[in-house]
C-alpha cells in the first residue's frame, strides 16, 4: 500500500546495490585464483574495502528508504485524514447551505411587502416545506414595526420538538416567541442589526428548549441591506444541533478518530462530549484547562478559516493525535478531526525498516573487521579473528532484533471475532478489532451510534451501566488459565434502570466467587434481598475471584505480549442492557498509565504494559432460548484487558544461558578431534568419546525442552524452541564429523587437522540462530 | 605505535575542537535590549510597575540560561511623561545602544510619537498597554488590548446590566477621543444614550478640570461612568466625584485606565465597588498566576502589586525570547518573522499573536474593586477575543482621517496642547 513510486525505486536501488557487490565480490575472487600470496592479500584487502564500501553505500539507501517508507506512511494517514474533513465538511456545507437561500428570499419578500397575519403564517408554512429537516422558521419585528397595534410581534414556525401545540400547522407548529427579545441579552436578534445577515452564536430556544444552528437576516423596510433604511426586524431559520451532530456522525471520521464543529467563538456545536455542546463549552476553555498552547492556537487558526493540520499531544493522556481542521464555508464554522496516530500507522513498517538497516551495518562491520584483521594479522589468526567478527556480529544482530521487537510490537495479536452490520456502527471497530475507550468522546460516539442501530432494528433504547473494575491480582495458574481478583462496581439510577437487575456476568470465569463487598443507596432503595422490582440510585461494589480460561499465542516465546482480558456482561444481558466503562471513576484512562490496576502490581515474570476497557462486537449463533434475545448480533461487548509483556530475563537465564553452554561444550568437544601426534596424546581423541559427549549433551537439551513443554504445553512451535532444533542438528553434525574424521580420507575432513568444521561451527550455529530470528521477526 | 599516535592525535584534535566551540558559544556577547518608560512625570505611576515586570521577565530567562546559551541585558531609559522624550530616547536605543528590541510606551500619544522611528529603522517595539486601536504597524507588536478586547465588551456588559444612559469622562489626547467616538457608536446601536461627555488636560498632576466634569455628571444623572482619565487625574476625579455624592452602587464608574498600582495610589473607599475592564487581574485563581505574583512580590516587596500592563509587559519578553530562540537570531526582521501565529501561556493565561495585526488574542475581563485594593472578577468573555484594531462601524479610511483631524487640530501632536480655555 505504501510503496508507490519513490519508494519502489529506492528498493530497486537497493537490489541494484547488492547485486553489484555480488559482481564485483565474484570478479575480485575470481582474480585471486592462482596469485602469489601476498598479491592475493592485496587484492583481499581491496575487496574488504569495496565491500565495505559498497555495504556502507547499501546501508545509507537502506536507511533513506526507511525515512521515506516512514514519512510516506505518515503523508499517506495524514492525506486521507485531510481526504476524510475536506469530505465531511462538503458534506455538512450541501447540508446546511440552502438555508441561507431561504432565509434572504423571506426577507426580500417581506421588505418588499408587508404580508397580514394570515398570508404571512401560511407563507412561512410554504417555505418551511421546501426544506425537510429544518427546525424553525420565523420573523421578529421590532416594536410596532409589524403593527401599530401590537408591540412585539414574532412568529414562529417548528416543525418538531412540540408536543401540545397550541397553533398546529400541517404537521407543524406555529408559535408567537412570548419574551422580549429586543432586550440586549438576545443576541441572535441583537447581532444581525450590527453584522448583517449572519449564522447566529449556538443558543437555546425558548419556544422548543432546544439547541439551535440559525441563519438570521437584518429586515429593513424597503429593500434589505440599506443600512439608511429603517430596520423592522429580522428573519430566521434553524436547524437543531442534534441534526448538525447527526450529520457528523454519519461521515467517514468516526471511523479513524472523531469530529468535532466549532463556532466562529470558539464554541461547541458538535462533540462527541454531549456536555460541551449542552453547556456552551468553547474550545478554549478545554485547552486553558489543560494550558495547551498548541490546542488554542489551532482552534484560533480554525476560526479564522485556516485549513491545516497540527501534531498534538494530549496534555492529560500523552496520546499522540493529528488534528485536522478547514472551515465550513457558507457558515463561518469550524471542522476538525481527531485522529490517533498509533491506531493509524502501522508498526510493521518501522519494524522491518530497522531490522534491514541493523543487517546491512552489520554487513558493513564484517567487510571493516575483515579489513583490519587483514591489516593487524595473517594466517590462520587471521581467519579465527574473521570468523569471530563473524559469530559475534550475527549475536549482536539477534539481540538487536531483540530489542526492535521489544520496541515495536506486533499489535496483530488479538484475534476478535468479525462482525458485520451497518456501517455506521461497525466502521468504529474495523476489521472487527476491540476499540478502545480511553475518553468520553469516544465512548459517546459508539453509544449514540449503537442507539441509531437499536431503533433501526426496532429494539427498544439501550439502557448504560456505568461499570467499573479495578484488578487486585493476576496469576497465570496455567498456559491457558489465569486466576484474577479485584473488585468490580456499577452505578444505578432511580428511574432509568427501573426493573432491571443488579449483578454481572464474566462469562470465562471458572470457580468464581462475588461478594458484595459495599453498598451505597437512597434512602428509598429496598433491601437487596427484596426480590421487587428496584428503582432507586445506589452503587454496588462486588469482590470477585476466578479464574479465566483463555487462549494465549507463544509463538514469540520468551518474547511473546499476551492479553489478559475479562469479558463483562450484564445480569440482564437478555435485554439491550449496555455495561459503559466508568470514566469518572479514574484519574487517566490513558492505557499506559494502567487504569484499573494496583499501583504496586505484581505478575512474576511479567511486565505490565497496560491496560483499559475497550469494546468488541460479538455475534452468537443462538439466541440463548429467549426469543427476545437482543445481543445476537453486533452487541458491544464491554472488556477490561491488561496488556502483559514477558520478561526476558528469567528465560534467558534458564533458558538461553543452558543453550549457549551446550554450544560451546560441543564446540570444545569438536576441538577435541585432533590427528596430530602430541595433541593426540594429550587430548585423547576418539570418535566414540565424542559420540558419547554428544549423547550427553543431547539428553540434557531434551529434558530441558520438554521441562519447556510441559510448562507451555501449546500446538505449535515457539521461537525458542527453534534453537533447540539447531542444537540437535549441531550435535548430530558434531558426530558424523568426528566418525568421518576417524575413518575417512577426505581431503576436505582432513584439511588442516579438521580446521574447516572447527571454523564454520560458530558462523553456522548463530547464523542459523539468526535466520530463524528473521523469519520469526522480520 | 603510529597508528596509535595518529588515533590519539585525531581524539585530541577533536576535543580541542569541541572545547573552543563550547567556549565561543559560553562567551557569546549579551543580545542588548531597550526598556523605554516614564520613570519621572505623571505617567511613572503606570510604568514603574511595567519596568519591573519587564526586569523581572528578563531575570527569569537570564537565570534559565539565557536564549540559546547568550544572556538579555537591559538597558532601561525614562521617557519622563514626554512624547517628544520619548521619540529622543527611542531614536538613541536604536541607533547609539543597538539594541535588538525595545519594550515600552504607556500613553497613545507617546506611542504614536515613537512609531515613525521604528518604521524608519525597521526596528521592533512591544507595546504592553490597552488603548485605542485604528493603528497597525508592522514594526510593533501590540501586547494591549484593542477596543474590541475591552471596551466593546464592557459596553455589552453594561447594557445587559441595564445600564444604558452612558456619561464619557477622559484625558484630553489621543486614546479618550477615538475610544469615546466608539463607545458612542456603539451606544447608539445598542439603543443606550451618551448622556455627556467630557475631557480634563492630559498629564497634568493636578485635578485640573474634575471638578467641571463631575458637575456634568451630578446634572446628567447617568446609570453609570465610563472612564478613560489616565495618570494622577483619577486621585481628583474619584475625590470630586464622592464630595458630589455620587456612590459607586448608585451610579457605578468604569474605568479602562486603573489597574492594581494605581489603586494603590486612591483611597479604597472612594473607588469600592466601581469597576475596571482588563484582560488580566491580579487576583485570578490560577497556578501560573499564583507563582507570578509570589516571584514578583519576593523580587519587589510584598506590598506590590501587579496590573494587566505588568503582565502583558512580562509576556511580551518571553513572547519575543521565544521568537528569538525560534528563529535563531535576535534581529528584528527575524523575530517580527517568528512573532505570527506564536502562542504563549501567561500569568494572565494563554495569548496568541495574530498572524494578521500583530495584536494579541486576549480575554475581556470585568473586575469590581473591593475593599483590600484588589479586582473581584465579576465577568469575562468565554473565548479570546481576536484583535481587531479598526472597529466595524467605520472603515479604516474613515478611521485614519479621525484621527489625522485630532492630529491637525492639536498641531500635529497627540495629546490636546492648550485645554486652559476649556477647563478654566
Amino acid at each position: 500500500m505504501f510503496y508507490t513510486e519513490d519508494t519502489l525505486i529506492l528498493a530497486l536501488i537497493c537490489i541494484v546495490n547488492e547485486t553489484r557487490d555480488l559482481i564485483v565480490f565474484s570478479f575480485l575472487l575470481a582474480m585471486c585464483k592462482g596469485m602469489d600470496n601476498s598479491k592475493r592479500r592485496m587484492y583481499l584487502r581491496i575487496l574488504f574495502v569495496i565491500g565495505f564500501l559498497l555495504s556502507v553505500a547499501g546501508t545509507y539507501t537502506l536507511y533513506v528508504h526507511y525515512e521515506a517508507v516512514s514519512q510516506h506512511q505518515r503523508d499517506e494517514v495524514l492525506k486521507e485524514a485531510q481526504r476524510i474533513i475536506d469530505e465531511t465538511a462538503k458534506d455538512i456545507d450541501a447540508h446546511l447551505r440552502p438555508l441561507i437561500p431561504l432565509t434572504t428570499a423571506l426577507a426580500e419578500d417581506l421588505s418588499r411587502q408587508m404580508l397580514s397575519l394570515k398570508a404571512l403564517e401560511s407563507y412561512l408554512i410554504d417555505r418551511a416545506k421546501t426544506q425537510p429537516n429544518l427546525f424553525g422558521v420565523g420573523v421578529a419585528f421590532e416594536p410596532f414595526a409589524f403593527s401599530s397595534q401590537i408591540k412585539l410581534f414574532a412568529p414562529y414556525l417548528t416543525t418538531r420538538g412540540q408536543p401540545s401545540c397550541p397553533q398546529p400547522r400541517d404537521g407543524r407548529c406555529l408559535v408567537s416567541v412570548d419574551y422580549d427579545y429586543t432586550e440586549f441579552a438576545h443576541r441572535w436578534y441583537r447581532e444581525p442589526f450590527l453584522n448583517g445577515a449572519m449564522w447566529n452564536e449556538p443558543h437555546f430556544g425558548m419556544a422548543n428548549q432546544t439547541l439551535l444552528a440559525e441563519y438570521a437576516v437584518p429586515l429593513y423596510r424597503g429593500s434589505p441591506g440599506g443600512s439608511a433604511l429603517e430596520p423592522i426586524g429580522v428573519v430566521f431559520a434553524n436547524y437543531s444541533l442534534d441534526y448538525v451532530r447527526q450529520l457528523l456522525n454519519e461521515s467517514r471520521i468516526s471511523r479513524t478518530g472523531y469530529g468535532f464543529l466549532i463556532s466562529p467563538e470558539g464554541r461547541f456545536l458538535a462533540h462527541p462530549r454531549h456536555d460541551f455542546v449542552k453547556n456552551r463549552k468553547t474550545i478554549f476553555q478545554l485547552a486553558w484547562a489543560k494550558e495547551d498552547t498548541v490546542l488554542q492556537s489551532m482552534a484560533i487558526r480554525a476560526i479564522t478559516g485556516e485549513k491545516s493540520y497540527i501534531e498534538h499531544v494530549d496534555p492529560e493522556t500523552q496520546q499522540e493525535e493529528w488534528i485536522v481542521f478547514q472551515p465550513i464555508p457558507s457558515t463561518g464554522w469550524a471542522l476538525g478531526g481527531v485522529f490517533i496516530k498509533e491506531e493509524l500507522l502501522k508498526t510493521e513498517t518501522f519494524r522491518g525498516g530497522l531490522i534491514q538497516i541493523l543487517l546491512g551495518m552489520m554487513l558493513s562491520t564484517i567487510f571493516l573487521g575483515a579489513l583490519v584483521a587483514t591489516l593487524w594479522t595473517s594466517g590462520i589468526r587471521e581467519v579465527w579473528s574473521d570468523v569471530v567478527l563473524v559469530s559475534l556480529c550475527f549475536v549482536v544482530a539477534i539481540v538487536c532484533i531483540w530489542i526492535i521487537e521489544d520496541t515495536y510490537p506486533d499489535h496483530e495479536m488479538r484475534d476478535v471475532e468479525v462482525s458485520t452490520g451497518p456501517q455506521s456502527f461497525t466502521s468504529y471497530f474495523p476489521n472487527g478489532k476491540a476499540r478502545s475507550i480511553v475518553d468520553e468522546s469516544t465512548l459517546q460516539q459508539i453509544l449514540h451510534s449503537y442507539e441509531d442501530v437499536s431503533e433501526e432494528a426496532g429494539q427498544k433504547a439501550p439502557l448504560y451501566i456505568p461499570t467499573g473494575l479495578f484488578l487486585q491480582s493476576i496469576e497465570f495458574s496455567s498456559s491457558t488459565n489465569v486466576e484474577v481478583t479485584g473488585y468490580l462496581w456499577q452505578t444505578y439510577q432511580q428511574g432509568v434502570h427501573k426493573g432491571i437487575a443488579r449483578g454481572f456476568i464474566l462469562p470465562e470465569a471458572n470457580d468464581l466467587t462475588v461478594e458484595l463487598a459495599y453498598h451505597e443507596a437512597d434512602q428509598n432503595c429496598p433491601p437487596l434481598s427484596d426480590a421487587g422490582l428496584r428503582d432507586c440510585s445506589e452503587l454496588l461494589g462486588w469482590y470477585f475471584s476466578g479464574t479465566l480460561r483463555q487462549n494465549f499465542a507463544y509463538d514469540r516465546y520468551p518474547f511473546d505480549r499476551q492479553e489478559v482480558w475479562l469479558r463483562l456482561w450484564h445480569k440482564d444481558f437478555a435485554r439491550n442492557v449496555v455495561l459503559v466503562p466508568d470514566l469518572q471513576s479514574y484519574d487517566v484512562m490513558n492505557h499506559v498509565n494502567r487504569p484499573g490496576l494496583e499501583q504496586e502490581f505484581v505478575l512474576p515474570g511479567w511486565s505490565i504494559v497496560g491496560s483499559g476497557f475497550e469494546y468488541r462486537l460479538h455475534g452468537y449463533n443462538t439466541d440463548f432460548g429467549i426469543r427476545h434475545y437482543v445481543g445476537q448480533e453486533n452487541f458491544p461487548e464491554l472488556y477490561f484487558s491488561v496488556e502483559i509483556k514477558r520478561d526476558f530475563l528469567s528465560p534467558f537465564i534458564s533458558k538461553f544461558i543452558p543453550q549457549l553452554v551446550i554450544a560451546s561444550m560441543l564446540f570444545a568437544i569438536l576441538l577435541t578431534g585432533s590427528k596430530r601426534e602430541e595433541r593426540a596424546t594429550w587430548l585423547g581423541f576418539s570418535a566414540q568419546d565424542v559420540v558419547l559427549g554428544c549423547a550427553a549433551l543431547f539428553f540434557v537439551l531434551i529434558f530441558d525442552q520438554a521441562s519447556l513443554r510441559d510448562k507451555l504445553p501449546y500446538d505449535r512451535i515457539m521461537y525458542i524452541e527453534s534453537f533447540y532444533f539447531i542444537l540437535y542438528v549441531a550435535i548430530m553434525l558434531v558426530c558424523i564429523n568426528a566418525i568421518l574424521f576417524a575413518v575417512s580420507q577426505s581431503k576436505l575432513i582432513q584439511y588442516q587437522d579438521n580446521l574447516l568444521l572447527k571454523l564454520g561451527f560458530w558462523p553456522v550455529v548463530t547464523g542459523a540462530m539468526l535466520m530463524i530470528t528473521l523469519g520469526v521477526f522480520y | 605505535m603510529t597508528r596509535a599516535a595518529l588515533f590519539f592525535g585525531l581524539v585530541l584534535i577533536m576535543g580541542i575542537g569541541w572545547l573552543a566551540a563550547y567556549v565561543m558559544l559560553a562567551q557569546q556577547s549579551p543580545i542588548t535590549v531597550g526598556v523605554l518608560h516614564s520613570q519621572t512625570g505623571s505617567m511613572a505611576i503606570h510604568e514603574q510597575g511595567v519596568i519591573d515586570a519587564t526586569l523581572l521577565a528578563i531575570e527569569h530567562i537570564n537565570a534559565a540560561g539565557g536564549i540559546q546559551g547568550r544572556l538579555i541585558q537591559p538597558v532601561v531609559v525614562d521617557g519622563a511623561s514626554n512624547p517628544a522624550i520619548f521619540a529622543r530616547e527611542a531614536e538613541r536605543l536604536i541607533v547609539e545602544e543597538q539594541v535588538s528590541v525595545v519594550f515600552g510606551c504607556w500613553a497613545s500619544a507617546c506611542r504614536k510619537t515613537v512609531r515613525p522611528i521604528f518604521e524608519r529603522h525597521k526596528h521592533l517595539l512591544f507595546y504592553p498597554v490597552q488603548y485605542e486601536g485604528l493603528e497597525m504597524s508592522s514594526n510593533i507588536v501590540y501586547l494591549g488590548a484593542t477596543p474590541n478586547q475591552q471596551i466593546i465588551p464592557t459596553i455589552k456588559w453594561l447594557m445587559s446590566t441595564k445600564r444604558k444612559r452612558l456619561f464619557l469622562v477622559g484625558s484630553d489626547y489621543v486614546f479618550p477621543r477615538a475610544a469615546h467616538a466608539i463607545i458612542r457608536a456603539y451606544v447608539t446601536r445598542w439603543r443606550g444614550e451618551i448622556v455627556g461627555e467630557v475631557y480634563i488636560p492630559f498629564g497634568r498632576e493636578t485635578g485640573e478640570g474634575v471638578q467641571l466634569a463631575v458637575q456634568q455628571i451630578v446634572a446628567a444623572k447617568p446609570d453609570a461612568i465610563l472612564n478613560t482619565i489616565n495618570g494622577q487625574a483619577n486621585v481628583s476625579f474619584f475625590r470630586a466625584l464622592r464630595d458630589a455624592g455620587i456612590a459607586s452602587d448608585a451610579i457605578p464608574t468604569v474605568s479602562f485606565s486603573i489597574s492594581e498600582p494605581e489603586l494603590q495610589h486612591i483611597a479604597p473607599s472612594l473607588v469600592q465597588g466601581d469597576f475596571a475592564a482588563w484582560n488580566y487581574f491580579q487576583s485570578l485563581k490560577t497556578a501560573r498566576n499564583e507563582t507570578f505574583i509570589k516571584e514578583f512580590q519576593e523580587r519587589y516587596g510584598r506590598n506590590r502589586v501587579v496590573g494587566d500592563p505588568m503582565e502583558a509587559a512580562y509576556v511580551a519578553v518571553h513572547l519575543w525570547s521565544e521568537a528569538v530562540a525560534a528563529g535563531d537570531s535576535a534581529e528584528p526582521e527575524h523575530v517580527l518573522s517568528q512573532m505570527r501565529g506564536r502562542s504563549f501561556s501567561g500569568p494572565g493565561g494563554m495569548v496568541y499573536v495574530d498572524t494578521e495585526n500583530l495584536h494579541t488574542w486576549k480575554t475581556a475581563r470585568i473586575g469590581q474593586i473591593g475593599q483590600n485594593g484588589q479586582f473581584e472578577m465579576i465577568w469575562s468573555s468565554e473565548t479570546p477575543i481576536r484583535p481587531d484594531p479598526y472597529p466595524s462601524i467605520r472603515s479604516q479610511k474613515e478611521w485614519d482621517i479621525f484621527l489625522k483631524d485630532l492630529n491637525q487640530q492639536w498641531n500635529g501632536q497627540w495629546a490636546n496642547p492648550n485645554p486652559a480655555s476649556e477647563y478654566e
